[in-house]
């Protein structure tokens, strides 16, 4: 049968193989983003993926602009999220080189390490506590210069 | 965005320091782009190798110098090799007819992977959490940093894993000075490509004469989309599936039986080894599995040396190093070895299964292992790969059943783990469909 079809004897594995690759093309382009965000540059290269990350990633791209390297800094949020304090540690350690990162909260425990830091960013809307002097106000977060104990 | 580009730009260091080695005699049994992305895998091992010795013994990372040294390892390396002469029956093979439409797929699919990664649709929390932040500290500490990875509050960065993605990626931060985030993304694209010029003629090289590209491009059409679909742009993913992939080609194919086959194959298996925790038990399976499937093949001794002592030495040095500093002296253990939990058994193997039928109704699984199933022939090369997934596939349940609950672990990670077996599935096809081909 093979050879009346012509089929050559590796031909079902090719064929196989063949189909496979295209469906799974299909399924990787039927799976990417609208044609306008692929062809903007990303924000951050969360957009797609986590927006809350996206949000965490752009407050500390700023306050690293803000924040001197050797300086002391914690990220805290608001309201208060252990959870969330603990992911935007190890997010801030990433985007914050050179600075001393002061975790708020590590594996979802409070450390109230917080108050030492010389510079406070707070993910989330304003809160009414004092923090000091304002460096920076955006919708998705703050930095504040802390006065000095 | 220009540092970004120039950061990519550095990995072209990893070709150019294994090329004095690939342009020997010996190798010209493969294509030149196949020459290109073997130099490429095998470059980055060297790097990351030196990389890492200089850490041990206490010299700062300096790219010149590394990129120095690694040259001159690979220069050094051809003199294990023959005298140049190009030995007979190693004429390249032509290709064949269906070769234009799997390389078309290939180029698509790392395109559709461009596009994912460039759009930032494939990135995952762990080029934030892991790979970047220590990418980013060995750079500008320009060696491992001890104090960073023995500080209590960082221990979420696994101190003891395997060096080489955070080396090369700390080589190319170095160079121009900062760990550019975006650029790190397209790394899952640049290794695809890799993947996709050198793939085809490796397994060409097993004797298939038409399944070569096409299960080349449909492992690489599986990466690009297992690769999106589980965001692995920026992780270790990639590089592990250009090692896992291409060193088993080596060890299946005409090449194995050779010492440059060899060698090129020991470079990558130490590449698995130093990329992922799990590509560990994969190089040793892989490597014993190949001296006892083509014992009478080889010089074993010889083979084994070959195989094994790149593991040993860049795998040992990281070793010595956590030894030597009191960072780390094994690897982190989840749970206690004989401490297992049996009664987990169906819900880990339920979890795992939900895991890869959520990555495309588990097509990239399940065509390599239908195309092995309706082979025509039988090989005894086709053990090579096919008990390494099974090994493979062993580690990652037994590591599961270490926990009381490993329903999120295994959501987090069973598809990225196992994905390098859509790579052995296929590799095992295509000795069958070459031992069918050969009659």
């Amino acid at each position: 049968v093979r050879n009346r079809l012509r089929i050559p004897a590796n031909g079902l594995n090719s064929s196989l193989f063949l189909g496979g690759a295209a469906v799974l093309l299909v399924v990787s382009i039927w799976r990417l983003p609208l044609f306008p965000d692929i062809v903007h540059a990303p924000a951050t290269p969360f957009d797609q993926t986590d927006s809350t990350v996206a949000l965490e990633y752009r407050l500390l791209q700023e306050a690293a602009a803000l924040i001197p390297e050797g300086a002391s800094v914690s990220v805290v949020s608001a309201p208060r999220d252990f959870t969330r304090e603990t992911r935007l540690h190890r997010e801030a350690v990433a985007l914050l080189p050179g600075r001393k990162v002061i975790p708020a909260a590590v594996w979802n425990t409070p450390t109230y390490a917080d108050e030492q830091a010389e510079f406070l960013i707070v993910a989330g809307s304003p809160h009414a506590r004092e923090r000091g002097t304002a460096l920076l106000d955006t919708p998705f977060g703050s930095v504040w210069r802390r006065p000095a104990l | 965005v220009r540092s970004g580009y120039v950061w990519l730009a550095t990995f072209v260091a990893c070709p150019l320091a294994a090329w004095p080695l690939l342009a020997h005699a010996d190798y010209r049994r493969f294509s030149t782009p196949c020459r290109i992305g073997l130099a490429a895998a095998g470059g980055g091992v060297l790097i990351s190798t030196w990389m890492t010795i200089f850490a041990l013994v206490g010299l700062a990372w300096s790219p010149a110098l590394l990129f120095a040294v690694s040259l001159l390892t690979s220069f050094l390396l051809r003199f294990v090799l023959r005298d140049g002469k190009t030995p007979p029956g190693l004429q390249r093979l032509p290709v064949a007819g269906t070769d234009r439409a799997a390389m078309a797929l290939a180029a698509l699919a790392v395109f559709a992977s461009l596009l994912a990664a460039a759009s930032a649709a494939s990135t995952s929390p762990d080029l934030l959490i892991f790979w970047g932040p220590k990418a980013q500290q060995f750079a500008r500490a320009r060696t491992f940093d001890s104090a960073f990875l023995t500080d209590p509050f960082l221990n979420y960065v696994h101190p003891s894993y395997p060096p080489l993605v955070t080396n090369l990626c700390a080589f190319a931060s170095m160079v121009v000075g900062r760990f550019p985030w975006g650029a790190a993304t397209l790394t899952l694209p640049l290794w695809l490509a890799v993947l996709a010029v050198s793939l085809p003629d490796a397994f060409r090289r097993i004797g298939s004469r038409g399944g070569a590209a096409p299960a080349s491009a449909f492992i690489v059409a599986s990466f690009a989309f297992l690769g999106s679909f589980f965001h692995s742009a920026g992780n270790a993913e990639p590089w592990i599936w250009v090692f896992e992939s291409l060193g088993m080609a080596l060890l299946v194919g005409d090449a194995g039986v050779t010492k440059e086959g060899q060698l090129l194959a020991g470079l990558f298996l130490a590449g698995s080894a130093t990329a992922k925790v799990e590509g560990l038990p994969f190089a040793v399976a892989a490597a014993l599995l190949f001296l006892v499937v083509r014992r009478r093949e080889i010089a074993p001794r010889r083979a084994a040396l070959f195989l094994l002592l790149p593991t040993v030495i860049s795998l040992g040095a990281w070793f010595a190093f956590g030894a030597t500093r009191r960072v780390f002296f094994t690897y982190e253990q989840y749970g206690r070895l004989l401490e297992i939990y049996w009664s987990q058994l169906a819900p880990v193997a339920r979890s795992v299964g939900k895991a890869l039928w959520s990555a495309g109704w588990t097509i990239p699984w399940l065509v390599p292992l239908a195309a092995v199933l309706l082979a025509p022939a039988r090989s005894r090369l086709s053990v090579i790969p096919l008990a390494s997934s099974v090994i493979l596939a062993a580690f990652f349940l037994f590591t599961y059943l270490h926990q009381p609950d490993a329903s999120f672990l295994i959501e987090w990670s069973a598809g990225r783990g196992l994905s390098p077996l859509v790579a052995f599935l296929a590799a095992g096809a295509v000795c069958r469909d070459s031992r069918a081909t050969a009659r």
